[in-house]
């Protein structure tokens, strides 16, 4: 099933990567336009998986409720020279993969944001942001 | 005004300019025939900048003229409403010297007696300092770069590094701007854990006094790959107000 809850539980799993997330100089812009206070997880298909600098794109396919028709995140990650040191490959997402992600949503309440975790279908987690 | 323009920036950018055109006394001009003392360290090697002080600019924060400050709160203001803004690289400008140093990427090092090359991962950028006693270009032989002249020299325990010619385009920091009379001093140093770079700045039209400031770095076993910034992916643009836009989030347009 694919929906949107906000969580506490994010907050471990932060913990747990340590210093490999919250890394805002590895981006090359400032991340003003992010909530940073808040974390959005999403549970979705991948439409693409852009691997490119300056920044890599996961486009998300989102149903937002029971029903309702899919709509299209755009969430944004660090460089692949960034993603590869922390163990992603060119092919870690693939179109139609089932994922979900954790995200610092964008402040202008558009369908996007930074992303901090991902996690797989078969359960490896990845940090993907700053 | 609509929610994000910033015609304040472009009236404290205008008047920074008018400054910047008065002649200043660049003191470091006539210094030539430097004697250098023989090498005290070989930088040669991968090195990786620490945190938490590689991250998010240069501390502590610069001691600015009033004109520059507006520069500065203007841009702070904007960012409280989730705007960036003279923030270029984002746009995948070069970065330049000397904001390359506040990003997180591995740099390479080949230091050999004449010439010290660094490359930086970030941008595949490139900075020579050459060490062999000539002096930078002077007047209309001095073109702006992003990563200016540097020319260096050994004094005892320390690499002295000068750095002339910065391209005005990149802030200093994003919202930290700077004119072409921008100067770099650094004093480079081993450390237990690497090397320390303490970095003064001058610029007279921006800054009260010098801005004195440090990078730390780390030995890495890190391999540098390449980073090519496109603008094909890259999704934000700057408008007319230096306010930095995301456009078009979704690249195939099946949807």
């Amino acid at each position: 099933m694919t929906r949107i809850f906000r969580k506490s539980w994010a907050m471990l799993a932060l913990l747990a990567l340590g210093q490999m997330v919250v890394v805002p100089s590895q981006a090359h812009h400032s991340f003003a336009m992010f909530d940073q206070s808040q974390q959005v997880k999403l549970e979705g298909v991948v439409k693409e998986f852009q691997f490119t600098n300056p920044h890599s794109w996961i486009q998300l396919m989102v149903v937002p409720s029971e029903g309702a028709e899919a709509e299209q995140w755009s969430i944004e990650a660090l460089s692949p020279n960034v993603l590869m040191r922390n163990g992603w490959k060119r092919n870690t997402l693939k179109p139609g993969d089932k994922i979900s992600v954790l995200i610092n949503p964008l402040r202008d309440g558009k369908k996007g944001g930074n992303l901090i975790l991902v996690t797989l279908g078969d359960g490896t987690t990845l940090g993907g942001g700053a | 005004m609509r929610a994000g323009s910033a015609p304040k920036l472009a009236a404290a950018m205008a008047s920074i300019a008018a400054l910047a055109l008065a002649p200043v006394s660049l003191g470091f001009a006539q210094e030539t025939a430097r004697k250098s003392d023989p090498p005290a360290f070989d930088l040669t090697g991968t090195w990786w900048v620490t945190q938490p002080e590689g991250a998010a600019g240069f501390k502590p924060d610069p001691p600015l003229k009033p004109e520059a400050q507006k520069v500065v709160d203007e841009v702070q203001r904007l960012r409280a409403e989730g705007l960036n803004a003279r923030d270029k690289t984002g746009t995948c400008m070069p970065p330049g010297l000397p904001l390359i140093m506040t990003r997180v990427y591995p740099t390479q090092i080949f230091q050999t007696p004449k010439l010290i090359t660094m490359i930086y991962e970030y941008h595949n950028a490139v900075r020579w300092i050459w060490m062999d006693g000539r002096d930078h270009p002077q007047g209309e032989d001095l073109i702006p770069t992003y990563y200016g002249h540097s020319i260096g020299w050994w004094e005892g325990d320390s690499l002295i590094v000068d750095t002339v010619g910065m391209h005005t385009d990149p802030d200093i920091q994003p919202g930290v701007p700077h004119t072409e009379h921008l100067h770099l001093r650094e004093r480079i140093r081993l450390t237990d854990e690497g090397f320390v770079t303490e970095i003064t700045m001058t610029d007279p039209t921006i800054f009260e006094r010098p801005w004195v400031t440090a990078k730390r770095y780390k030995k890495s076993d890190a391999e540098l790959q390449e980073f090519v910034c496109l603008q094909e992916s890259n999704q934000f643009s700057e408008d007319e107000s230096g306010v930095l836009r995301q456009v078009a989030p979704v690249k195939s347009d099946d949807q």
